[in-house]
């Protein structure tokens, strides 16, 4: 009787072990690559309905980023300024209400800014899109961050070199973990009043360079430590 | 069980477990504390399979099956609904896109995310007010609480104005959508817009000048409105003629009338009942009923228990008002009550008579003489064996009287007036008013006879004499007196126009136009102490609606319709130009202005009350009949709630009876009856009540009858509200219209009424909650008479006491509670988790380390687990305080509205699915006999033990085990315990096992077997038109039937009452009692932005503790020994009283929440010599008497380690329940 299976069939197990092992690690690995916030998140830089530049207001103007996220240390949510804070700066209309001709011809074309009035002066709210969102059953407290000594910078990157706002870090769990576990990488002195000559807290650049510093950590524990500081890492914590 | 439930139950040994019928006492659920039988339905009793599925599973066994059809019914469904809906609802691939909606110009104080709290009132039907706190998120209310600063309130809160808020986002307020709905039903209801109303008014009222408002009536809601009254008074002068009838379809008629013979002028009483020493009740339920205030409630519990074993107390010196309830129907009073007597309705006033003739017989010459003669007159005529026994009369008057100024006797709003006048004659001739009874006169439309009201518009319909009618607010159609037939003579004015719900008076008008809610609209309103508040909107109206204030200045035709105007100017007028705007400020800042002196003790004329109490003679004549009580339900009072989702899914505080109002009767009246209150398994439908014809003043209804124990013999109880014919989507068909059966004549009691047994009728399916979530008659709770707390309350066995050694000689740290308990006879608890490194790692919380020795401070105190600073990390705990919980069920709505919880309806209740994540267990107790097997239950017998029942209440929630059983066996670590000692949900991780509950001890977890918070609660359900095509075999037989699963979403406007704070659930995901983590964790975030070092005592409340009327919950830091000046936290005095015992606490579970054993506060002289013996001996060691011996037997025997959890059953012997 002539053979039914060719011999070659002997190393079928062999091969279906170790394409099937690497198939499992395959799966695996792109489950873990692909299938995180680090990936579908990070990046994400959708087209706001108005133009609105954090390049400029925040990085070249260097307005402090608490100028217009006036709640951000009293509140959870580190408000979206309402119309009216932008009109604080940007009612002047003609040429002598900005410092030369060439600014108002910007400013008098530009049809972001037109947007704006239009939307102040009909009451109607802008619809921004939202970038960084935590889940629903996930709860965030900007306030107690930022009391703690935690930059923006940390969570929202160089926001002033953003001309279109991305998400920079995916916000998963483990990225709050993370810093909850070791705060001191993070930990910068809150309290910037000018005689205490430290960086302002939203002062990104000068916050970027301290955190990179290698005497962060030292200094960090001084300030966990001067604030008692020690994170929840209980589930209840953020998920209630 | 069918074959079917066996089918599908997969737990091999609840198969079929033989029921021995008629067996009800196994002998290890004899309370040797109390010496009582504690029981929860007559299904216990009867030891049905249905009891017991409930009993011993997590959810009976059909709970676990998604509809009441086959299999293939529910694929077919789902297959239909998937087929029509699925293009349109399937998730797209893409990433969702969120919006930001920022302000144009974010108004000054809004924070986004954080609360800002407004104080404004709530009017209450029939006039006062509570003070609130609104809760509001941006605009949007979510939350009320009570106003600290308002004198009735003082920072509590009622079921009604809990509830309220849910009102507010009531979708079916909508003029749109209850057109639909109306026309869905064949009917046409339709609102008249504003402007087509304003100009309607202007001409139609306009011509009302002329004839002074000839043919013009105004049928109004009580209210203690100053704005309302200040128009009504405007608009009589105007038009002379025009009739104003104030009008309640529930009202307190009795006392007003009794307060005219007995005072001369109508009165409101109100009973400070904390310095009251005795406290003797005619059918005032002040705890539950309509009649109670928050006030009374307070009261009662502060003067209720005054003692303790805190620091620098001792239990001897405990003190206890005394209660004693003469009442028809069981409520939470009588449930309270030291010494409860069932009494018929009519024949309450004979039983005050009886108090009345003996207190006179006592103080003799001081009795005034004329009255004192007429009630003996009246008490001879109407004595009999209903009545409570002579000693018990004598005892009752021997208290009165050795407390004469601290006592007090109240008589409630079923009660006609005689015995109200009798009531405060008794009251003056002990010297009570001014001291614990005060009143407060009452004027306008709040002093008006409702009956007289509805009566007089009635006959003048009938004349012809009424052209145009405005109902404002009120619901005449259905709730008016049914010999009237008023909804007849409503259709036969010309113009009706309603102001109101879309209800049934609605349906039936002319014109009708939308109310506000109180939330929405300017107003004003007085409080029974005279305390004046302004209802201040905290939104605009959501739907085209307005608010009465404006309704009647367009009606009368002034210049000012703005109600904010109308408001400001009758304050102005009141308190004058000067400082006017300071005074506006202040009082919408504190919510109220501070009235003095609006109380007074007036003077009892006796010769009056004479006259008055003479008519009690004939009335109060012991009669065979049956009699009909007329209640307003406590959740939905006359109706008006019966669209509040959470008021219908509530359970009765006394039946646990929800979604529904059957009429009630004690067992042994329903034997009399004629009806089976047989509950032998297999032969009664489980849960299913037979119809009666109840028929009464030549009306009748079929009416579904439910056995209810404590109902005085020969008495029906009916519960108005309930079967609204025009309502919303919860309200409408719910439960059984009994305004149909009530008359003029006979507003309350109905006496001469007829019941009988309705031939042909299906039994109706109760929903009540009685039996879900028992816990196998273990002695979770322990009650005690207050002489053997006095005795032994002191006496913490601590030491190395011989009687306390364990079976493995390890002593037993008991207090007076654990004495009373298990834990005496279980051995001692050792932590099996705890190693040395774990302590360290702050991963346990026990009070000693590994070798056992306690870790304390040098101050003795206790020391919590430290953080890595060396700061002690907050400790949560809460404690329940079982004396005076009263039961009203505002810690469960208050969690309700905080924790976003949803309903689930009637068909899903029934099956256990409830998802109040606070109970409150009802417990009726009866005293064990000597002959347990000669006692039956609801069928006469040698001792039925249903006639006359004590009650016990008794909140149980998520106690936050220290070794939570759940915790070990969820596979994902969904549920884990945090640092601060409570045990976390994380409904991310939770996968839906359900081993968690399973594990549970205490059944406190709650399990979304639908989408119940996400979608909506009946109606639109997907695959609707495919449903309605199919077949009738595969069809679901209603609305109800159709599980939440294929239901629509929520529409929006019902979404904003949602706390941001909490997480909404979905279908699949457990959840319980988190402690309000989410008020845990904003004061944790608020002290620290404060750098604050820790959340002081009592910063932070929980819903539950922030709403309860009584003080009974209290929560906190179990570790904070600096708290209030050293004497420690308020929970960790609670946890230091000997009163304190943990649920269950051999097993070893070290729950944060204790409970306090109830107290009883017995007359010495009423107690028998069994009572008697256990106050000198109530512990579980050494009390042979009525306690099961063969629990000695085996506890003494050392046993091996592992048997710890079965001991309690095996002592409990092999009873039908163990």
């Amino acid at each position: 009787m002539a053979n039914i299976f060719p011999k070659w069939l002997n190393a079928l197990p062999t091969l279906a072990a170790v394409f099937g092992g690497l198939g499992v690690v395959g799966v695996s690995a792109g489950y873990m690559y692909y299938f995180t916030p680090d990936y579908w998140r990070v990046g994400y830089e959708p087209v706001q309905p108005i133009d609105y530049s954090h390049q400029i207001h925040a990085g070249k103007l260097g307005i402090d980023c608490r100028y217009c996220h006036t709640d951000v240390e009293d509140s959870k949510h580190a408000n979206i300024p309402d119309t009216a804070t932008c009109m604080n700066c940007h009612t002047g209309v003609g040429e002598t209400a900005y410092l030369n001709t060439n600014l108002w011809n910007a400013h008098k074309i530009n049809p972001n800014l037109m947007k704006v009035r239009e939307a102040y002066a009909s009451g109607n709210a802008v619809e921004w899109r939202r970038i960084h969102k935590v889940p629903d059953y996930a709860h965030f407290n900007h306030s107690v961050h930022i009391h703690a000594g935690v930059s923006c910078f940390s969570c929202h990157g160089r926001i002033d070199q953003q001309a279109v706002v991305r998400q920079v870090h995916g916000m998963g769990m483990s990225f709050c973990l993370d810093c909850h576990r070791n705060p001191e990488k993070n930990l910068v002195s809150a309290d910037d009043t000018v005689a205490n000559d430290v960086p302002k807290i939203t002062d990104l650049s000068a916050i970027e360079a301290l955190l990179s510093d290698p005497k962060q950590v030292e200094r960090g524990l001084v300030i966990a430590k001067t604030k008692q500081l020690q994170p929840p890492q209980f589930c209840g914590a953020c998920h209630y | 069980m069918s074959d079917r439930r066996k089918m599908l139950d997969q737990c091999p040994t609840s198969h079929d477990k033989p029921v021995p019928a008629g067996t009800i006492l196994a002998a290890g659920q004899v309370s040797a504390a109390s010496g009582k039988i504690y029981w929860r339905s007559l299904d216990q009793l009867a030891g049905t399979d249905e009891f017991k599925g409930f009993l011993q599973r997590e959810f009976p066994s059909y709970a676990s099956e998604l509809l009441d059809g086959s299999r293939r019914h529910f694929l077919r469904i789902m297959g239909a609904s998937l087929a029509l809906a699925g293009a349109s609802t399937l998730p797209g691939c893409r990433r969702p896109e969120n919006h930001i909606i920022a302000y144009n110009k974010q108004p000054e104080e809004i924070v986004p995310g954080m609360p800002l709290y407004y104080a404004t009132a709530m009017p209450l039907p029939g006039g006062g007010c509570e003070g609130l706190l609104a809760e509001t998120f941006e605009g949007r209310p979510t939350k009320l609480e009570g106003n600290p600063l308002h004198p009735a309130n003082l920072g509590k809160s009622s079921l009604a104005s809990q509830s309220s808020v849910l009102d507010l986002y009531d979708p079916d307020r909508d003029p749109a959508i209850y057109s639909a709905l109306a026309a869905e039903r064949g009917q046409t209801l339709t609102a008249t817009k504003w402007e087509d109303f304003v100009a309607f008014a202007r001409k139609h009222f306009g011509a009302f000048d002329a004839t002074q408002g000839e043919g013009l009536a105004f049928l109004v809601e009580k209210t203690t409105s100053p704005s309302r009254d200040a128009i009504r008074d405007r608009m009589l002068k105007k038009w002379p003629n025009a009739k104003w009838h104030a009008y309640e379809a529930v009202d307190n008629e009795g006392a007003l009338d009794g307060s005219r013979a007995a005072f001369g002028a109508p009165m409101h009483e109100s009973l400070d009942l904390s310095n009251a020493k005795v406290i003797v009740s005619f059918d005032r339920d002040f705890l539950g009923g309509e009649g109670c205030t928050l006030a009374e409630a307070r009261g009662y519990a502060a003067g209720r228990y005054n003692g303790g074993t805190a620091p620098g107390r001792v239990a001897a010196d405990s003190d206890m008002s005394r209660l004693y309830v003469i009442e028809p129907m069981m409520t939470l009073t009588g449930g309270q009550a030291d010494h409860r007597y069932a009494v018929k309705p009519s024949r309450v006033g004979a039983a005050a008579a009886a108090v009345a003739q003996a207190v006179f017989a006592r103080i003799g010459g001081s009795a005034p003489a004329g009255l004192s003669s007429a009630i003996g007159a009246v008490a001879h005529a109407t004595a009999g064996t209903d009545l409570p026994s002579k000693a018990a009369i004598d005892a009752i008057a021997d208290d009165l009287v050795a407390n004469r100024g601290a006592s007090v006797v109240a008589t409630g709003p079923t009660q006609p007036a005689a015995v109200h006048a009798l009531v405060a004659a008794l009251n003056s001739v002990l010297g009570n008013i001014g001291k614990t009874v005060r009143y407060t006169p009452v004027t306008g439309d709040a002093a008006a006879s409702s009956a007289a009201s509805i009566t007089s518009l009635a006959s003048d319909i009938d004349g012809g004499r009424v052209n145009t009618l405005v109902a404002l607010g009120c619901n005449p159609v259905y709730d008016a007196p049914a010999d009237l037939n008023f909804a007849e003579k409503y259709a036969k004015i010309q113009h009706r126009i309603h102001l109101g719900a879309g209800d049934e008076t609605a349906m039936a008008s002319s014109m009708h136009l939308t109310r506000c809610h109180y939330l929405e609209s300017w107003s004003d309103v007085t409080a029974w102490d005279g305390t004046f508040s302004v209802v201040q909107p905290m939104i605009q109206p959501l739907f085209a609606s307005k608010g009465e204030l404006e309704f009647l200045a367009t009606i009368a035709g002034e210049n000012d319709t703005d109600p904010y105007t109308i408001v400001r100017d009758t304050l102005r007028a009141r308190v004058g130009l000067v400082g006017f705007e300071t005074t506006w400020r202040r009082a919408l800042h504190d919510g109220l202005m501070p009235v003095t002196g609006a109380r007074v003790a007036p003077a009892v004329n006796m010769s009056a009350v004479a006259s008055a109490v003479a008519s009690l003679g004939e009335s109060a004549k012991a009669n065979s009949g049956v009699e009909l009580l007329f209640l307003a339900s406590p959740h939905v009072h006359d109706g008006r709630a019966a669209n509040n989702g959470w008021m219908q899914e509530l359970p009765h505080s006394v039946t646990k009876i929800s979604w529904d109002n059957p009429a009630l009767a004690g067992p042994a009246t329903m034997k009399k009856l004629g009806f089976s209150t047989e509950r032998h398994p297999k032969t009664q439908q489980y849960n299913h009540a037979a119809f009666a014809t109840i028929a009464a003043g030549g009306k009748s209804a079929d009416i579904p009858l439910w056995p209810q124990p404590g109902m005085a013999e020969g008495t029906v109880a009916l519960h108005l509200g309930y079967g609204r014919r025009v309502s919303g989507r919860i309200g409408a068909d719910t439960g059984f219209d009994t305004y149909t059966i009530r008359s003029s004549g006979a507003m309350r009691i109905a006496p001469g009424a007829t019941v009988t047994p309705t031939a042909g009728k299906e039994p109706h399916l109760i929903a009540t909650t009685q039996d879900h979530w028992t816990m196998e008659g273990r002695d979770i709770l322990r009650e005690i008479d207050l002489p053997a707390w006095k005795k032994f309350g002191d006496e913490d066995i601590m030491g190395n006491d011989e009687v306390q050694k364990d079976p493995y000689d390890r002593t037993r740290n008991l207090n007076f509670a654990g004495r009373l308990g298990m834990e005496s006879h279980t051995p001692a608890n050792v932590d099996i988790y705890t190693s040395g490194k774990k302590q360290e790692q702050g991963l346990r919380f026990t009070e000693e380390d590994a070798e056992g020795n306690p870790l304390r401070d040098a101050k003795g105190n206790i020391v919590p687990i430290l953080n890595k600073y060396k700061k002690p990390i907050q400790q949560w705990g809460m404690s329940i305080d079982l004396t005076t919980c009263s039961g009203c069920g505002a810690c469960t709505i208050a969690c309700q509205a905080e924790n976003n919880i949803p309903i689930v309806g009637k068909m899903e209740l029934a099956k256990g699915r409830e998802m109040h994540w606070i109970r409150v267990d009802r417990y009726y107790g009866t005293a064990a006999t000597s002959e347990p097997e000669k006692n039956t239950f609801g069928v006469g017998g040698d001792n039925d033990i249903t006639s006359d029942p004590d009650m016990v209440v008794m909140p149980v929630t998520c106690v936050h085990c220290e070794n939570a059983p759940c915790e070990v066996v969820c596979p994902v670590n969904a549920t884990v315990h945090d640092e601060q000692g409570t045990n976390n949900m994380a409904y991310n991780r939770c996968i839906g096992t359900r081993y968690c509950s399973n594990n549970c001890p205490y059944k406190v977890r709650r399990f979304n077997f639908f989408d119940y918070g996400t979608k909506q609660f009946r109606g639109n359900y997907a695959g609707k038109e495919t449903l309605k095509s199919l077949p009738e075999i595969v069809r679901p037989p209603s609305e109800y039937f159709v599980p939440p699963r294929l239901r629509q979403k929520k529409l929006e406007v019902a979404t904003m009452q949602s706390n941001p704070h909490v997480t909404v659930r979905s279908r699949g995901v457990m959840e319980k009692c988190t402690y309000c983590i989410q008020r845990v964790n904003m004061a944790r975030v608020e002290t620290k932005v404060a750098d604050l070092s820790h959340i002081p005592d009592g910063f932070m409340q929980t819903a539950c503790e922030q709403a309860c009327p009584t003080n009974s919950i209290v929560f906190g830091d179990i570790y904070d020994h600096d708290a209030n000046g050293g004497a420690g936290s308020r929970v960790k005095q609670k946890r230091g009283d000997g009163r304190s015992y943990q649920l269950l606490s051999f097993l070893n579970t070290r729950p944060r929440t204790t409970h306090m054993v109830r107290m009883r506060n017995p007359n010495p002289t009423l107690a028998d010599a069994a009572r008697k013996a256990r106050w000198e001996q109530p512990f579980h060691h050494g009390a042979h008497g009525g306690h099961a011996e063969p629990a000695h037997g085996t506890h003494t025997e050392k046993k091996a380690e592992g048997h710890v959890m079965s001991l309690p059953i095996l002592n409990a012997g092999n009873g039908a329940l163990a």
